[in-house]
């Protein structure tokens, strides 16, 4: 990217950013409670704990979403492809990824629970299975409508199934998937905010309820906008990947 | 010689438990190193007909030989296809060494050819550009450029310049005539513009309606003539042709 883009690209987000926090000062006068501090209040208690006591929540928080994205993309994808270039897989599965992709996966979060213990695992295993589906659908649609001709002539070089999928499918969806992961990562965050806020002492999520429940409202808020910023970091990466992977796209 | 035979060829597809036969008793043959045109409306099962050729259907029945071999087993073809042909994340080098690397060729080899074939074609400065920044008539030199890099005996293009505008049209047909004295491929294209054929086929053939067959064949010692286009005999043909696609005769 140019100097000059970039630059523009900087101050449009800085915009953006003082457009939240007009909008949310005049909101936090409107409503005049202690329940919705100023954004100076919020910012003073963030940057007070944001050196100690967020830090650890936030490094849980991070590695339980980090994991979750990875092993679902890593579940996902391949799945995703297969089906949409087995026409008989597909139709097979269609109806079983029909039935169970609409029921919300958070309510499984009680026997999660029981069955995986209140560690990590119980927490990472219900982000990955809400994202998992989000990437398997999206990433068989994406491959069930590639040209014909694409496949045809790729064929017609006496490309086997493995090369089908590496120069084809994998390249042909990348756009759709990475698509469906910023999607997932925002998904994530809020099933992130469940399942901490239930039998656990860590992560960002307890942090908010916490302090919360104790009235430390800037304290709150100060884990709020760690959230936020996670969420924002992360979504950073994934534009930056997809800038990276798929050029070809913006051209 | 002829270099490609296929007798009573025979496809069918089978669609909601229905058999439409898309090509029936389909009988050709090409001279080694000659070109041959295939003409026909349109859904009369030209593709089809180019996919077995290809190597892509084995479902039929019939005999079909190149070279002696049947398609399947046969690795001096290569298919031009109208659009998509190229694939949009890869540059131009890449889509051009793509059938080299597919067939296990060193890294050595692969570049020493893939340039060489830019260099020839006039594509060596394009070679960092994605299908999408080229122009048409561009993209299909790249598609030629990764057919003819395998050095192919044999050519099957599937309209391959029906999209294009009318001169750069007639630019990449006399590029491919060039190309063809040059090389001494035999090639055989699938075309609807009847000037098209009359220009590049040695041999025309004609097809029926659904399911195709052939129904009449033209032996054209006009074709790869640049001075044809315009000639008497060479609207005789054409206007001779019009009429039988159109079944008057």
């Amino acid at each position: 990217m140019q100097p000059k883009e970039l630059m523009q690209k900087f101050i449009y987000t800085l915009v953006a950013v003082d457009i939240l926090i007009v909008f949310w000062y005049l909101l936090s006068r409107l409503l005049n409670t202690p329940a919705l501090p100023t954004p100076l209040t919020a910012f003073n208690s963030f940057v007070q704990l944001v050196t100690n006591e967020l830090v650890p929540h936030v490094v849980i928080s991070f590695y339980r979403v980090a994991v979750s994205l990875a092993i679902s993309t890593v579940l996902g994808v391949p799945l995703g492809l297969f089906l949409g270039k087995n026409t008989r897989a597909d139709e097979f599965s269609a109806p079983l990824i029909y039935m169970t992709y609409p029921i919300p996966k958070v309510v499984f979060l009680p026997i999660f629970l029981i069955l995986l213990g209140i560690g990590n695992l119980s927490k990472i295993v219900l982000i990955t299975l809400v994202i998992f589906y989000l990437i398997l659908v999206t990433t068989r649609d994406a491959a069930r409508n590639l040209p014909r001709e694409y496949v045809l002539s790729v064929r017609s070089l006496r490309a086997n199934e493995l090369d089908l999928y590496r120069h084809v499918y994998f390249p042909a969806c990348l756009p759709a998937i990475l698509t469906s992961l910023r999607l997932g990562l925002g998904m994530a965050m809020s099933v992130l905010f469940l399942v901490e806020t239930y039998a656990t002492q860590e992560g960002i999520g307890y942090f908010i309820m916490n302090s919360w429940s104790s009235l430390a409202y800037d304290k709150m808020f100060a884990g709020i906008i760690a959230m936020g910023l996670m969420g924002f970091l992360l979504y950073l990466l994934l534009d930056a990947c997809e800038k990276v992977l798929c050029s070809w796209v913006h051209l | 010689m002829d270099y490609l035979s296929i007798a009573s060829l025979q496809v069918s597809y089978v669609h909601d438990n229905q058999i439409t036969p898309a090509l029936r008793d389909l009988s050709l043959s090409l001279a080694i190193e000659s070109t041959g045109v295939i003409i026909g409306p349109s859904g009369c099962g030209k593709s089809t007909l180019l996919g077995v050729l290809a190597g892509l259907n084995q479902n039929y029945q019939g005999t079909v030989r190149i070279n002696g071999k049947a398609p399947g087993e046969c690795d001096e073809t290569a298919l031009i296809l109208q659009e998509y042909g190229l694939l949009p994340w890869k540059t131009t080098w890449d889509n051009v060494k793509l059938g080299l690397e597919l067939r296990g060729f060193s890294k050595q080899e692969t570049v020493l050819r893939t340039e060489k074939i830019l260099d020839k074609l006039g594509l060596l400065h394009l070679r960092k550009r994605y299908p999408v920044q080229l122009s048409g008539g561009q993209r299909q030199r790249v598609a030629i450029a990764r057919s003819l890099v395998l050095e192919p005996e044999l050519l099957l293009m599937d309209e391959p310049f029906s999209s294009l505008d009318a001169l750069t049209r007639e630019e990449l047909q006399d590029f491919l005539i060039e190309l063809w004295q040059e090389t001494k491929l035999t090639i055989l294209l699938i075309t609807h513009n009847i000037e098209e054929a009359v220009f590049l086929g040695q041999k025309i053939f004609v097809m029926s309606e659904c399911p195709g067959t052939i129904i009449k064949e033209y032996t054209n010692p006009l074709a790869g003539d640049y001075s044809a286009r315009g000639k008497m005999e060479f609207l005789e043909l054409a206007n001779s042709l019009r009429s039988s696609l159109r079944g008057w005769n």
